[in-house]
């Protein structure tokens, strides 16, 4: 029987999100994707389930208007926009040359 | 075995609108780095996506003229991934419910009409531009958040020619319709070429190759022609495995597609839709009132001036070519100029002057109005027809308007009597060898009377009179 | 509070320089930042010179905003919240940003980058999150109000283990501008204070629409203090038999206790006039709740803190390559909790995965909400514990139907307006009482909060932190 949660899976979902996760993590990680998947086994067994539409929103919020276009803002001071960030080249952020 | 190219293209437009997509900062091109840029643009934390009406009316504008289904909900998306261009670590976008799916229409190659079905229209934002160095790259984030429409097309184009000619179409209706400059030099075009090679009478497509991020529109027909031929030769060397599904660009130096990424498996963007943007019902009414917006589009124009116009397919065919062309010309039939006539001028004097000035209708010193001014006195035979043209350029080139340049340069038509009798008897006089030749059966002497006239008075005879008085004279 | 706060203005104390050294006090690590310059600038406005403390995951110009993560410790924003705003346009005073579960996830108070908040009443005890600190800080008499966010219960439950009140508006009443995002869907900007009304009047100030939240409407018609006129005959309200019957497995002494003292309390709010009915809700669709919430709130939150890479803000990542310094900054920056929350938002928005976990629990999330607002039509509010057992010890081994207590979010999932008030003590420890109404029925349900209060009588409670 192949296993549906591997060490191999989580550690390429982590390195899609951009980080690494020690191997006691990821156990714990298994254990967790196991139980979510014993809970959603259940759920998809509540009577009457696909009767009911995907809720995105808290509720709908159809009175809401979209924003006119009417006018623009001045941009934010380059100073405070880049205030934080560690490397910086003149109005730029820098990073190392990105290639592909 | 004969083989069969398929394409299908994606078009990214910027849209035209005074703020971007999801913020207030000005969607506006800058040459200073960071310039038009607010905390939302650089996704600092909190912030929250804004969504411009105008954005999506110009998205809706076209989807209709593209007449594909709009959805009753506005619904966004976001797409998953990293890049450094990307600020939030996500693009939003529309991927559950685009604003246009299952669009069609028609465009015009040589003499045929193609049909061409749009898979959908979706809005989304673009991303930050990053500036390359020698060993670091810069961020810059005034494109970031700036409203970008994709224009997907099912895999239904069989030539480069067709290609070609539906993006133009598609430009057209972006200019026509407003919703964007539409400008392949200002980089606000952007396509997707994807393109595989099938057997003639199979309904198996063949493997596809994605040439992303093509600039140009002759670069489209070039990449087109690249990858049949690079595909074709694989195909019939037997190296058909060689093909593989995979993302190549175009290289403007080589003048060649180039590997970018093989796709091993497709990439999972984990779309889901966006909690920050409600979901707001579109509106009958502001549909109603956007379709009114839209003027008539290049083809129905076209169609018009044939018909009732009955303008030669060949003019009206250039006329339509830029939405400024077009409505030079009706500007021109509401100031009661005859539409053949101003057909004539825009056909010939105005598009040569143009072309030859590399010039832009709507930048052009003589509008509709001057136009007229010359119009006018040519058909009520106070100036000559080659005055007319004289006057043309005159106007260009003093930049003054024509009723002043009549006056300041003579141009008046002579038609008095008795000055052209005058002319003509001394003439007569002077020519009694052709007068006698002429009044033997050498009618073709007529003519040659009339230029005598015409060189005399510099042009400005008036013709009509001229032939009278020399009627009268040689009976 | 704030009336008897006021008259001590008037006689010249200075509530900031209190505050603040109350803040300097504080023993039970409530703080990320104490702003030790602050002070009153607005003279003239209704909340002039009340201090305040604001949860770190608020934006404040020009002080340290971190969300208790690693990944944000050195993050000194250039634009206020919007409720940050407009506090100060009322004369309020933020006088500190307080300690919460790392980004806001997690419900005990202890992930936080500067370590775990302790309870007042307990030091032993944890504090419950996210909004930790801030409840904390209240309940130990720092600050009269605190500013807090609410995902599943991040405010209403750490309240009912600090014994103070937590109410947090329908949906969009309040702008989450500013506020950083867990899960954008469920969020909801609210405030801690010691009673209902000063939690109406500190949600008064700061609702309303803004232009820079699409979610936030248009409550000028709502006068969240006005209605507070204790007036509740023939009101009515309905519990979840289920959830308060008390046969969990492994039940603990103290559920036992909360539970007895909820239908002690049941009685007194009788006595008030008020009608109190049981309503069966089936079982299964109770225990998706917790499962739903998980997938819904990790989904969003994998996404909504993309933008943490250290390219833009926080720490810069080392590396040969751009990737390999977001992998970097995302490596040392998020605990190993907040990991794994990530990869389980990656996993179940991954295609082959959406339909089975995301959707479906999305399905059930409109499920539940139906349900309740059908319920809304007969009853104006529904009335629960708000947790069901006092703060549990740091470290304790809790039996799993406390480990997945989630019952609250019900309230995050309908956009309702909820909120929990003290409600007594089992041993020596805090519990409070939840209640909760439709949307946009904020002054009903502060009115009948506000009833229930006086006759349960822990108005204005608060212990002095650092036994």
């Amino acid at each position: 029987m192949t296993k549906e949660f591997t060490k191999e899976k989580i550690n390429n979902l982590a390195s899609t999100l951009l980080f690494a996760v020690s191997d006691d993590e990821v156990e714990i990680v298994l254990d967790e994707l196991e139980f979510l998947k014993s809970k959603m086994d259940n759920i998809s067994h509540i009577k009457n389930i696909m009767d009911y539409e995907i809720q995105t929103h808290p509720f709908d919020l159809y009175e809401t208007s979209l924003r006119e276009d009417d006018s623009s803002e001045e941009g934010t001071d380059v100073n405070l926009l880049l205030a934080n960030a560690k490397n910086t080249q003149n109005r730029e952020i820098e990073v190392p040359k990105v290639v592909g | 075995m004969a083989l069969k190219v398929v394409i299908g293209l994606e078009m990214h437009c910027e849209l035209k609108t005074i703020s971007k997509v999801f913020s207030k900062s000005k969607n506006e091109y800058n040459d200073l780095p960071n310039r038009v840029v607010g905390p939302v643009d650089m996704a600092f934390p909190g912030t929250l996506p804004l969504l411009n009406k105008e954005a999506v009316k110009n998205s809706i504008k076209m989807a209709m003229c593209l007449n594909c289904t709009i959805p009753e909900v506005l619904i966004f998306d976001r797409k998953n991934y990293f890049y450094p261009d990307l600020p939030k670590g996500y693009q939003i976008t529309q991927n559950t419910s685009p604003i246009g799916v299952n669009g069609k229409i028609e465009v015009e190659v040589g003499d045929e009409l193609i049909p061409i079905t749009i898979h959908d229209i979706h809005l989304e934002e673009d991303t930050a531009s990053l500036d390359h160095y020698f060993d670091y790259s810069l961020i810059d984030y005034n494109r970031a958040g700036v409203p970008l429409l994709e224009i997907v097309t099912d895999p239904c184009i069989y030539s480069p020619d067709t290609a070609v000619a539906f993006l133009e179409h598609l430009r057209n209706i972006y200019k026509y319709t407003g919703a964007s400059d539409a400008d392949t030099k200002k980089g606000q075009i952007r396509c997707d070429v994807n393109v595989s090679l099938m057997e003639e009478g199979s309904n198996v497509l063949g493997t596809k190759v994605e040439v992303k991020n093509v600039n140009s529109f002759s670069n489209v027909h070039a990449a087109i022609l690249y990858e049949i031929d690079r595909q074709t030769k694989l195909i019939e060397s037997g190296c058909q495995d060689e093909i593989i599904q995979e993302t190549r660009r175009w290289d403007d130096e080589t003048l060649s597609t180039v590997r970018m990424r093989e796709k091993v498996e497709s990439v999972d963007y984990k779309y889901y839709v966006d909690p920050n943007i409600p979901k707001i019902k579109i509106d009958k009414k502001w549909l109603d009132e956007i379709k009114k917006e839209i003027p008539m589009l290049p083809l129905e124009r076209k169609k018009l001036y044939i018909e009732k116009y009955n303008l030669p397919a060949y003019d009206a065919g250039v006329i339509i070519k830029t939405k400024e062309n077009s409505d030079y010309f009706e500007e021109c039939l509401n100031l009661g100029i005859d539409p053949k006539e101003a057909a004539n001028w825009i056909t010939s004097q105005i598009m040569g002057y143009l072309n030859k000035y590399n010039l832009e209708i709507n930048e052009f010193y003589l509008t509709p109005q001057r136009l007229f001014k010359i119009i006018e006195p040519l058909n009520k035979g106070e100036i000559s027809s080659k005055q007319a043209k004289e006057l043309f350029f005159k106007v260009l080139e003093d930049e003054d308007e024509p009723e002043v340049l009549i006056k300041k340069y003579g141009m008046k038509q002579l038609d008095n009597d008795d000055e052209l009798n005058k002319i003509i008897t001394t003439i007569l006089n002077n020519n009694k060898t052709q007068v006698e030749g002429y009044k033997a059966g050498k009618t073709n002497m007529f003519d040659y009377f009339v230029g005598q006239v015409m060189k005399e008075t510099k042009g400005k005879a008036n013709p009509v009179k001229v032939k009278e008085i020399l009627l009268k004279n040689l009976v | 509070m704030l009336d008897d706060l006021r008259k001590k203005l008037s006689s010249g104390d200075d509530l900031i320089k209190e505050s603040l050294a109350k803040a300097k006090n504080d023993k039970l690590d409530a703080f990320v930042t104490i702003i030790e310059d602050a002070k009153t600038e607005n003279n003239a406005a209704i909340l002039s010179g009340i201090p305040y403390v604001s949860k770190d995951n608020f934006s404040t110009k020009g002080i340290l905003s971190t969300a208790s993560s690693a990944s944000l410790k050195d993050y000194i924003p250039f634009f206020d919240a919007t409720v940050i705003q407009k506090l100060k346009d009322a004369g309020a005073v933020n006088i500190g940003k307080t300690v919460m579960d790392e980004l806001g996830m997690g419900g005990s108070g202890t992930t936080g980058h500067t370590g775990a908040v302790k309870n007042p009443w307990d030091n032993e005890r944890i504090t419950g999150g996210s909004s930790s600190g801030s409840c904390a800080a209240v309940a130990s008499g720092i600050v009269p109000f605190a500013l807090g966010s609410d995902t599943g219960d991040s405010i209403r439950k750490p309240a009912s283990y600090c014994g103070v009140v937590g109410y947090k508006p329908t949906y969009g009443m309040i702008s989450r501008y500013g506020l950083f995002p867990f899960a954008s869907s469920l969020d909801h900007v609210g405030v801690i204070t010691t009673s209902v009304k000063d939690a109406a009047e500190v949600a008064g100030v700061i609702k309303g629409k803004d232009e820079n939240d699409m979610t936030s409407w248009d409550s000028s018609n709502i006068n969240l203090t006005s209605n507070l006129t204790g007036k509740v005959q023939n009101k009515k309200l309905f519990y979840i038999k289920e959830i308060c019957e008390n046969n969990y497995q492994d039940i603990l002494e103290e559920t036992n206790s909360t539970l007895k003292l909820f239908s002690d309390n049941l009685d007194k709010i009788r006595a008030l006039g008020i009608t109190v009915e049981e309503i069966s809700i089936d079982k299964d669709l109770l225990d998706a709740i917790y499962p739903a919430y998980f997938t819904i709130a990790s989904a969003e939150a994998t996404s909504n803190m993309a933008n943490l890479t250290g390219l833009i803000f926080g720490p810069r990542g080392k590396g040969k390559t751009a990737e390999e310094m977001m992998f970097d900054h995302r490596t040392n920056g998020f605990s190993p909790l907040i990991k794994r929350r990530f990869i389980i938002g990656s996993y179940v928005l991954r295609a082959e995965n959406i339909e089975k976990y995301l959707f479906n629990s999305a399905r059930v999330r409109k499920m539940i909400t139906s349900k309740i607002s059908d319920l809304f039509k007969n009853y104006d509010g529904m009335v629960l514990p708000a947790s069901l057992s006092p703060a549990p010890r740091l470290n304790e081994k809790l039996p799993d139907y406390l480990k997945t207590e989630q019952y609250l979010a019900i309230a995050n999932f309908g956009g309702f307006p909820s909120i929990t008030i003290p409600s007594g003590f089992v041993n020596n420890m805090p519990v409070g009482i939840n209640i909760t109404s439709d949307i946009k029925d904020d002054e009903n349900l502060l009115n009948i909060a506000y009833s229930i209060e006086e006759t349960l009588s822990f108005k204005n409670q608060t212990i002095k932190g650092g036994k």
